[in-house]
């Protein structure tokens, strides 16, 4: 159960960084982030989209995000998330720490260095 | 992409009703599912394949639905708490706002305010300092004095010891006392720089200032063995007496000063907030101390002068009880253990007192009326507020129903009501302060002496707390006045009530003229209670003092033992003195006296010759020079006055006053019948009543006073110390023809000429002596009579505004009736009517009341019950009549309504 709810955690605050780096290039509808997200991944995250929008709330609750509605392109009724300073400083924040973490993985899974063991 | 960087202004409409945030999401995701449903069929597939594939692309709605909604509810607690801040003080701007538009409203209620809480904090602040604060010792609810009591005189406490019982009582100390010391007021006289002065002070044992835990400001109190016979003299001084005698020089500790013409080595001087002794037990504060010392002189006093204070501080669980039963014990064996001073049948008694309670004894009932009444005030005041935001919470009826229509919740507009109450009761708690600042000095000055001096009276934190504290009180109480009679007041009736002009806001109406009621009744209250005490302050200025205190002036002088050695010299100085007084310009006689009337004194027990009395009867003992009767203008019933011829030589002789005479000879005839000092067994000589003279008030016009003996002075056996002081400080009389107090300067004159170090003291025209003696309770008629008129202005103005208003509802119906042929005279009297069934209602409540509380106040009444009909037949009727004033006024207003204005208007 612990396990199972630290995976669900863990992917939820790996979503929330990829939504703070989509609406940090200007104000954004879910929809928008969600084409983003596909077109700079090649769609090889294949998110279920749904889960955007709780991401998008917690964010906006947390002040990292604002909201407003406003009309899309084709003059639908749309709510646009803009990104707040603060949602800048966590978002330089998470992506670093990311970073870290990604290249020490990365290190390990490209180490030629044989352990002591074998 | 990008959205227009501001939103059109009607999009905000849209973001108004954010009731629902379920809703949004679903237009977001309904947003997305087209966006997405568009962007495939433009990609070439068919609307069906193109739903399915956007909806699975959407995953679990249900799911996202509950994240977020979730969401929501755990960020929403915090977000209330902050809506309901910025709610209150939405509110806070807003009663800010109805208040500067309605200035009147707001200064009447505020005056209101300032009124009934600052007289309540400048009161409370007295009460406070007297009975409540800590008195100012280190733990002062251990410390108790000890009194004794002479069963065969009376089982009541006297609150004092004869001084070498002290010795005996001592002996609790280390068991059921920590310590325990004992004082005696005195007086000396200091010589040096300036003139001769005769300064109050007190002989105390070492031990005082350790019992009290009073530490010196500078220099050292005394110490063990500092009392003991033969140790050097030394004094400490008090702070007034070293700042104004030696200007405060730091330098005088360790010099000598001279005491009665004797060297005494300064130790120390007591800090400026050391006042002893504390006012209540009728002493003089002390400008010095001086040891007390168990000589022999003192230890033949036992028995015989019970002057001794004693103060001791219990051990930690030990009671009152405990220590009383103790001391008790200790008095029970002190005629067996001192056989040639307590006669076997002398039986004694002690007991321990509180210090606190023993202190404020005389003035508790008083205070506490005081407080009661200035309660009223408050209460009348807050009254008269909750009715003015009655009356203007009926005007917004309609306000506030359409608010209650939007769905503002009940507990919402009280937290409005609130608001407003606050933003009245800020300005009015500051201005209460400013009115108590000024009214406690005023007290302190009007107050009578002693009886606040030495008490630190003023505005500090208990005060402030207090203040605070009675005006959320207030706060509360008024401004839930009107919420609560808003909520029991039906929407749709408030709706429709409004509606229709002529039976406008009736049933608010009926709430304020309960409240009104409630005011009339309250100041009813308090005007009976001030006109018990004004009817008892007649009753006592009535009073016949038994002798003519106009044109007479008083003064003392002491004749110390360094000057004058033997007694009997004493007795001739004093004499010569009275002579040369009666030949002063202006001058008619002048006499001597040990007591004089109003300011109580010396008490003896004694005993007439062959009669067996229960108890052995006190008097007051008035011993004087001759001519003492004519120049106090005391007329002699029967027999005759005392004059030259009673001296030692003769036959003992004595003066009764007419009250002795009833209670002791009743028809007999008193003249050339004898009694003596003491008990029937004691060795007194027998002294033979030769007149009887007028009774004269000996504590004071309106006190108990107990019969009253004379004797001529020439005939007093100067057997013990305490005889010989009294006799060496006489108050001297002097019988004028014009302004006593003019013939001073002459007085002072001959005074130094006779002898330099001689100094004259307490100077004072009798006539205010006898004013003095009624002091406190003209202070409390004072006090109480001015609250109870400033309760029935309040319950006026409440009146007032309350027939006004009711006025300005009425006045198409007033128009109409004046159409249809209603003479003028006829709508006063309809409107007075109707302030006048408002005030008749409250004085019925009013006299019920003040039924049920006036017997709180029988202490403080002289010569007239605390039912007294005069008064409360009087009371009522002058509340009526400024009822009907009060109602006349605006009545006036509404016979000169023009009917076809009145009428037109709707």
């Amino acid at each position: 159960m612990a396990s199972e709810s630290d995976t669900v955690e863990l992917l939820q605050g790996t979503l929330d960084v990829l939504v703070l780096k989509a609406v940090s290039w200007g104000p954004a509808h879910g929809y928008g982030v969600a084409r983003w997200l596909q077109d700079v991944t090649d769609d090889a995250l294949r998110i279920e989209e749904g889960s955007l929008y709780p991401a998008l709330h917690r964010l906006e609750k947390r002040g990292f995000v604002e909201s407003s509605w406003g009309l899309s392109e084709n003059n639908r009724k749309a709510k646009y998330y803009r990104i707040t300073t603060r949602g800048r400083q966590q978002l330089r924040q998470e992506a670093s720490s990311w970073s870290a973490f990604a290249s020490a993985v990365a290190k390990v899974l490209t180490s030629t260095k044989r352990p002591a063991w074998a | 992409m990008p959205a227009s960087p501001s939103n059109p202004a009607w999009f905000r409409y849209l973001t108004f009703w954010r009731r629902d945030p379920g809703a949004e999401l679903d237009q977001e995701l309904a947003f997305h599912f087209e966006a997405r449903l568009a962007e495939y069929i433009a990609g070439g597939l068919d609307p069906d394949a193109a739903r399915a594939l956007a909806t699975e692309r959407l995953g679990n709605l249900a799911r996202v639905r509950d994240d977020c909604s979730r969401i929501e509810a755990q960020y929403a607690r915090r977000r209330s708490m902050t809506d309901s801040l910025s709610g209150v003080m939405g509110d806070l701007r807003h009663a800010l706002r109805q208040l500067a538009r309605q200035r009147a409203f707001a200064a009447a209620a505020i005056a209101c305010l300032v009124l009934g809480i600052g007289v309540n904090t400048a009161i409370f602040s007295v009460v406070d300092a007297v009975l409540f604060r800590p008195l100012p010792f280190r733990d002062p609810s251990r410390l108790v004095m000890i009194g004794e009591a002479l069963p065969v005189i009376s089982d009541q406490n006297m609150g004092t010891i004869s001084t070498p019982d002290f010795g005996d009582f001592a002996k609790l100390n280390g068991s059921l006392f920590v310590s325990s010391s004992v004082f005696e007021p005195t007086s000396l006289t200091l010589a040096g720089r300036g003139s001769a002065e005769r300064l109050a002070g007190l002989d105390v044992s070492s031990s005082l200032f350790r019992v009290l835990g009073a530490a010196p400001a500078l220099g050292r109190v005394f110490q063990d063995g500092d009392d003991a016979p033969g140790s050097p003299d030394a004094v400490v001084l008090s702070d007034a007496l070293w700042r104004r005698r030696f200007g405060g020089d730091r330098t005088i500790v360790g010099r000598t000063v001279q005491l009665d013409g004797r060297p005494f080595t300064v130790l120390g001087v007591m800090p400026a907030g050391f006042t002893f002794p504390l006012p209540g037990l009728s002493l003089e504060p002390a400008a010095f101390f001086v040891p007390l010392r168990m000589t022999p002189d003192v230890m033949q006093a036992r028995g015989n002068s019970f002057n001794a204070y004693m103060i001791a501080r219990l051990a930690a669980g030990v009671s009152v009880e405990h220590a009383t039963a103790a001391v008790n014990t200790i008095a029970g064996r002190l005629p067996s253990l001192y056989p040639t001073f307590y006669s076997p049948a002398f039986r004694v008694a002690a007991g321990a007192l509180p210090l606190r309670a023993h202190l404020v004894s005389d003035v508790r009932g008083p205070l506490i009326v005081l407080l009661g009444a200035v309660a009223f005030v408050l209460l009348i005041a807050c009254i008269n507020v909750a009715g003015l935001l009655l009356a203007r919470a009926a005007a917004r009826s309609r306000e506030l129903a359409v608010r209650r229509a939007l769905g503002a919740s009940r507990g919402r507009l009280t937290t409005q009501y609130l608001a407003e109450g606050a933003v009245l009761a800020v300005p009015g708690a500051l201005g209460a302060l400013a009115l108590a600042q000024w009214c406690t000095g005023a007290l302190s000055r009007l107050a009578p002496d002693g009886m606040l001096s030495g008490y630190r009276i003023g505005l500090d934190l208990r005060v402030l707390t207090f203040t605070v504290a009675v005006t959320m009180l207030v706060v509360v109480l008024f401004s839930l006045v009107p919420a609560l009679s808003g909520s029991a007041l039906g929407l749709a009736n408030a709706l429709r009530d409004e509606g229709r002009g002529t039976s406008a806001g009736r049933t608010k109406q009926r709430a304020r003229r309960v409240l009104v009621a409630s005011e009339i009744a309250l100041a009813l209250v308090l005007t009976t209670g001030a006109g018990l005490l004004a009817r008892s302050f007649a009753n006592v200025l009535n009073v016949d003092p038994g002798f003519t205190p106009t044109h007479l002036l008083s003064f003392r002088i002491a004749f110390p033992s360094y000057r004058y050695p033997n007694a009997s010299g004493v007795l001739d100085a004093e004499q010569a003195l009275v002579d040369s007084l009666a030949r002063v310009p202006g001058a008619r006689s002048a006499t001597a006296t040990v007591n004089l009337p109003t300011l109580g004194g010396w008490q003896i027990a004694f005993s007439p010759e062959g009669e067996a009395l229960p108890k052995v009867p006190i008097a007051a003992n008035f011993v004087v020079l001759h001519d003492y009767f004519q120049t106090m203008g005391i007329a002699v019933v029967k027999g005759r006055a005392f004059d030259a011829r009673d001296d030692a030589s003769a036959g003992n002789v004595a003066i009764i006053d007419e009250r002795l005479a009833r209670e002791f000879y009743g028809r007999k005839n008193p003249i050339g019948q004898r009694l003596k000092w003491g008990a029937p067994q004691s060795t007194d000589p027998w002294k033979t009543i030769v007149g009887v003279v007028r009774t004269v008030p000996t504590h004071g016009l309106d006190q108990k006073n107990p019969p009253e003996l004379y004797f001529p002075a020439r005939q007093l056996a100067v057997d013990s110390a305490f005889v010989d002081a009294a006799l060496r400080e006489l108050t001297f009389v002097v019988r004028a023809d014009r302004d006593p107090l003019a013939l001073t300067p002459d007085v002072q004159r001959l005074v130094r000429a006779i002898d330099p170090q001689l100094v004259v003291t307490h100077v004072q025209s009798v006539e205010s002596l006898v004013s003095q003696s009624v002091a406190s309770r003209r202070f409390d008629l004072l006090l109480i009579g001015a609250f109870a008129m400033l309760a029935v202005l309040l319950a006026a103005v409440g009146l007032s505004g309350l027939v006004a208003y009711s006025v300005v509802q009425r006045q198409r119906e007033i128009g109409v009736r004046l159409a249809i042929g209603a003479t003028q005279k006829g709508i006063v009297s309809l409107v007075l009517r109707d302030g006048l069934r408002t005030a008749g209602w409250g004085s019925a409540f009013g006299i019920a009341g003040a039924f049920a509380l006036t017997r709180l106040m029988r202490s403080l009444l002289f010569g007239v019950g605390a039912l007294d009909a005069t008064t409360f037949l009087a009371t009522p009727t002058i509340l009526i009549a400024v009822a009907a004033f009060a109602s006349w006024l605006p009545a006036r207003r509404a016979a000169r309504i023009d009917p076809m204005l009145a009428i037109r208007e709707e």
